[in-house]
């Protein structure tokens, strides 16, 4: 089944996230990766080489913007100094689409630099459904918001992620990005069965896929994107796109990042789940 | 807990520099009270295997795992110096007193060599110094800057100009004057030849950005003195005056100043000019 995002955002293939350590690989290979995605504050605060070498990439390749400072589950006031920087850089380098996380990252003027969890209330729905709402009118483009992974849940909390993230959707007409490693993470750090999750997933609300590794501690895991990407995320990935159909799909790996061509052989074993895919259709 | 006090109450328990149970003990929620230890399920679930002190320590942890290694990764020199106990310590107190504000991890460490002045760390004014070195060098890779003035449009200005001739240098320079040899012990870190800590011995350097490249010089003082002028937006001949008027100043060094504006210009540092009429 091949469900079309609401937006008839394109479907760019598989992706690599452009690291610091690829850039002379991609600049002077041009390796044949359909796409890449970038940390959109990496590209913000530098008019030095990172940005010549974007230019350069955004010259070959489409771009997405994944941010993660954002907080846009937040409670400060919106940083609109931050999303004229955000939607300058999107046109610079021609974005495909840009999002963030589903999360907040720090109060009191504050940044954490982390993807801080919210609770699930209609309360934080409420916030989270206007600050998007207000964002998107900036932006003049839906904003793509990660599921991330989470670590603690609380008490106050009313309703399951996947519940919050449908009605959160839905209600402020943003797009998804679907990291199904993190809803592996959370599913093993909170006790739920990940594919419930993938059972209300409005996909066709989801206009991108993440794959990553993770660390598993035994009592807990931890988002850490290294290594590969162990059988049940693929798994995850495989019933995402037997719901979804084919999506734009990212492998990040982001700590003991190996050369480019084994983080792009990562990626490229999704090619067998897409191919199953067109086979059926 | 409405969600601002939530947001509140975790960002004061998890950035606490003595951890999780010290976070509880000082973090306040709505009308000042606390979650104590023993109550905080109230307001985190525990999972089947963690309790919810353990769930939040993850934070915790990685809250100063993370930041602590980002300023290892921008202050490499001053890590390797301090060694990691005490690189930790200081980077621990200071993500405490200066928390970050920016949106980007790359400005976290702007203020570290001014942090280091007010500790109680011995040899402060060396590590101060090497701070500012290496933050210097990731501000001038960062920086915005714009096409530079060729050494062959300066040689263009008519000779009678020179005097109000007013130089635009490029943002990506940083000038210092520094109490100790921090640029050639910076070098020989570089170089992996595990300097030790020198004596005091003044030294000037500029810190600047060609084509991408972040590069380091070592300035005379008169160098130094006029470049300074300079970047303050001095027309030449001010600059000259100013500098002359400075105590320690050789005059008799100007006589290389047609060579220094050739190097200068060769290296990018100037990217406007204009003559004042």
């Amino acid at each position: 089944m091949t469900i079309a995002n609401r937006w008839n955002l394109p479907d760019l293939g598989l992706g690599v996230g452009l690291r610091t350590v690829h850039f002379a690989h991609v600049l002077e290979k041009h390796p044949n990766v359909d796409w890449f995605e970038i940390i959109s504050e990496n590209f913000m605060a530098t008019g030095g080489r990172p940005m010549w070498v974007l230019d350069s990439v955004a010259e070959r390749y489409p771009i997405v913007m994944h941010g993660v400072s954002m907080g846009i589950g937040g409670t400060d006031p919106l940083d609109w100094a931050y999303f004229r920087e955000l939607k300058e850089l999107a046109r610079r380098c021609k974005a495909v689409w840009l999002g963030d996380h589903v999360c907040w990252t720090g109060v009191a003027g504050r940044n954490n630099h982390d993807l801080l969890p919210i609770p699930y209330t209609e309360e934080a729905l409420a916030n989270i459904v206007r600050r998007i709402r207000e964002v998107q009118d900036f932006l003049e483009r839906p904003l793509v918001l990660e599921n991330p992974s989470t670590y603690l849940e609380f008490a106050s909390t009313t309703m399951p992620e996947w519940e919050f993230l449908a009605r959160m959707a839905e209600e402020s007409d943003c797009a998804l990005l679907l990291d199904v490693n993190n809803v592996y993470v959370s599913s093993r750090n909170h006790g739920f069965d990940p594919f419930e999750y993938l059972k209300t997933i409005p996909w066709e609300r989801v206009v991108q896929i993440h794959l990553a590794g993770h660390t598993d501690h035994g009592t807990h895991c931890i988002d850490t994107h290294t290594g590969e990407v162990v059988d049940p995320v693929w798994k995850l990935y495989a019933e995402a796109l037997r719901r979804a159909g084919p999506r734009a799909t990212l492998l990040e790996w982001d700590q003991d990042i190996p050369a480019f061509d084994v983080v792009h052989a990562e990626v490229k074993k999704a090619e067998r789940f897409r191919r199953g895919l067109e086979v059926r259709a | 807990m409405k969600l601002v006090e939530l947001e509140h109450w975790l960002q004061g328990v998890i950035t606490h520099p003595e951890g999780v149970r010290a976070g509880l003990a000082s973090a306040p929620v709505e009308g000042g009270g606390r979650v104590p230890e023993p109550e905080l399920e109230r307001v985190v679930k525990p999972s089947e295997q963690l309790s919810a002190v353990e769930r939040v320590e993850l934070y915790s942890d990685m809250y100063f795992v993370r930041l602590i290694d980002c300023l290892r990764e921008d202050f490499p020199c001053l890590a390797w110096t301090l060694g990691g106990e005490r690189f930790e310590k200081l980077a621990r107190g200071y993500v405490t007193a200066c928390p970050s504000t920016h949106f980007s991890l790359n400005q976290l460490g702007a203020k570290l060599a001014s942090h280091v002045a007010s500790t109680n760390v011995k040899k402060k004014v060396f590590y101060g110094e090497l701070a500012a070195l290496e933050r210097a060098v990731q501000e001038v890779f960062d920086e915005h800057a714009s096409a530079p003035v060729g050494r062959v449009e300066l040689e263009a200005v008519p000779q009678g100009d020179w005097p109000a001739l007013r130089l635009v240098t490029t943002p990506a320079l940083r000038l210092f004057a520094f109490r100790h040899p921090i640029n050639r012990f910076y070098q020989a870190f570089k170089d992996d030849r595990r300097p030790k800590a020198p004596s005091e011995a003044p030294t000037w350097c500029a810190v600047y950005r060609k084509e991408y490249q972040v590069w380091r010089a070592n300035l005379s003082r008169e160098q130094h003195a006029l470049l300074g002028q300079l970047m303050r937006g001095a027309t030449l001949e001010r600059a000259l005056e100013a500098c002359v008027a400075e105590p320690g100043f050789d005059a008799s060094r100007l006589t290389s100043l047609g060579d220094w504006f050739r190097e200068w210009a060769s290296e990018g540092l100037f990217v406007g000019l204009t003559v004042e009429r």
